[in-house]
């Protein structure tokens, strides 16, 4: 009996701490890419290198979701940022911004970041 | 007596089994060592320190935190680091472990004991909106920040009591910027001081600390509403200075504490919602938030 339970705790204890990591569907960084290049090219803002940009967008977001420590913080940050840039209503984007400072705030870093890099060159 | 050696057994057996597990599978953020990451892209992973003698044996991701396992100065004066690799392709854990020169790296977590050098900022660096895209953008900006671009070239020259919080240049400055990608506007609410990680951050103005707020790691990014380890103080006469994303590991004031100016309130970090270690200060003034370059005074 102490056995099985010592078992059940065991077990318990590796569904909490899963390697959540690979749960993350990569899925969500295509998503991003292809939803980044399409408003680029939708508008025609000028971006220099922007397919290189948005690449790098989706590839940061992917990667920072999957390092969280948390699953459920590491899901709703990819899906904000996949929903924020397929979304194409302004209405629906500012209130998307002005409710959710914190991936807003994330995601302009993570622009600039990769706006600096593709400027400078991809490969240092 | 046989039959109590047997459960003895089974009960190592299962602690040794629950600790292999663990070892196995817990993700990489509940162990960190000395952790590093770059922003540069693909960042060569190799067999031994120093190029020319060794072949490389992966490739670090911009932004991939990587952990430091030991370091190694050769004798041209490169350091480089030995460090270990985490990744988890489908359900297995790859670990791969390598060498990589450090000056491509930052390190997150551990302290720096000096500074970073102040850099003179000049107005238009002050003033420039979506700096990253040369500071152009077609779209109109709200009066408030046209207002208050005048203001910091007249307050600039002035020292009104407040110092700064850290050496570093301004990466990020305050005011509303249209997101490039999405057209999408939004107040940036304070001013991003790039530094090294582990810098002190010293108190702009005395005043009494009204948050102060900790607990954060560098990776969780909902930490604190993703402000991360910050803290907020009270100079009594209507304005407020915050204080965010500061390292773990770094004393902290205690809520309520009276500080002087240039106390030490924490070290810069990369804890909450950030890309990288630096310093987010905000200046409150009568309950609106106010561009901080109008009050500090201008860099030598």
């Amino acid at each position: 009996m102490k056995l099985k339970l010592q078992f059940l705790v065991a077990g318990l204890f590796l569904t909490s701490v899963n390697a959540f990591a690979a749960e993350i569907d990569r899925s969500y960084a295509s998503r991003i890419i292809v939803a980044c290049v399409k408003s680029v090219e939708q508008v025609g803002r000028k971006i220099p290198n922007y397919k290189v940009v948005c690449q790098c967008i989706g590839e940061t977001h992917y990667n920072s979701a999957v390092g969280e420590g948390i699953k459920s913080e590491a899901e709703d940050h990819i899906r904000w940022t996949t929903e924020f840039y397929e979304t194409t209503n302004m209405k629906k984007l500012q209130r998307m911004v002005d409710r959710n400072p914190k991936w807003s705030s994330f995601d302009d870093q993570v622009v600039d970041d990769c706006m600096m890099s593709s400027n400078q060159g991809s490969k240092k | 007596m046989t039959k109590r050696m047997g459960n003895q057994w089974a009960t190592l057996i299962s602690y040794l089994l629950v600790f292999a597990l663990v070892y196995l599978y817990a993700p990489v953020v509940s162990a960190q060592a000395s952790t590093v990451k770059t922003n540069h892209s693909d960042v060569n992973l190799w067999s031994g320190a120093g190029r020319p003698s060794h072949q490389t044996v992966g490739r670090i991701k911009r932004f991939e935190e990587i952990q430091v396992l030991g370091t190694k100065r050769l004798k041209s004066g490169e350091v480089w680091y030995r460090v270990q690799l985490r990744r988890f392709p489908g359900w297995r854990k790859q670990e791969q472990t390598g060498w990589v020169d450090a000056k491509f790296f930052t390190s997150i977590e551990n302290p720096v004991v000096d500074d970073q050098p102040s850099e003179s900022v000049t107005e238009a660096q002050a003033a420039c909106v979506n700096c990253a895209t040369g500071g152009k953008s077609t779209a109109p900006i709200p009066k408030q920040q046209t207002d208050d671009i005048a203001a910091v070239g007249k307050a600039i020259r002035n020292k009104v009591g407040f110092a700064w919080p850290v050496g570093g240049y301004v990466r990020s400055g305050f005011g509303y910027r249209r997101h490039p990608i999405k057209g999408v506007v939004k107040l940036h609410k304070g001013t991003d001081i790039s530094g090294n990680a582990g810098a002190k951050v010293k108190a702009a103005k005395g005043g009494v600390v009204e948050i102060s707020a900790g607990g954060c790691k560098t990776g969780r990014k909902s930490c604190n509403g993703g402000a991360g380890n910050m803290v907020t103080i009270n100079h009594g006469d209507g304005t407020k200075t915050r204080y965010l994303h500061m390292a773990p590991g770094c004393r902290m004031p205690k809520r309520g504490t009276r500080v002087s100016q240039g106390d030490m309130l924490g070290c810069v970090g990369a804890t909450g919602a950030v890309t990288g270690p630096h310093l987010h200060f905000e200046v409150i003034k009568n309950g609106k938030w106010i561009n901080p370059l109008t009050v500090l005074p201008k860099r030598r």
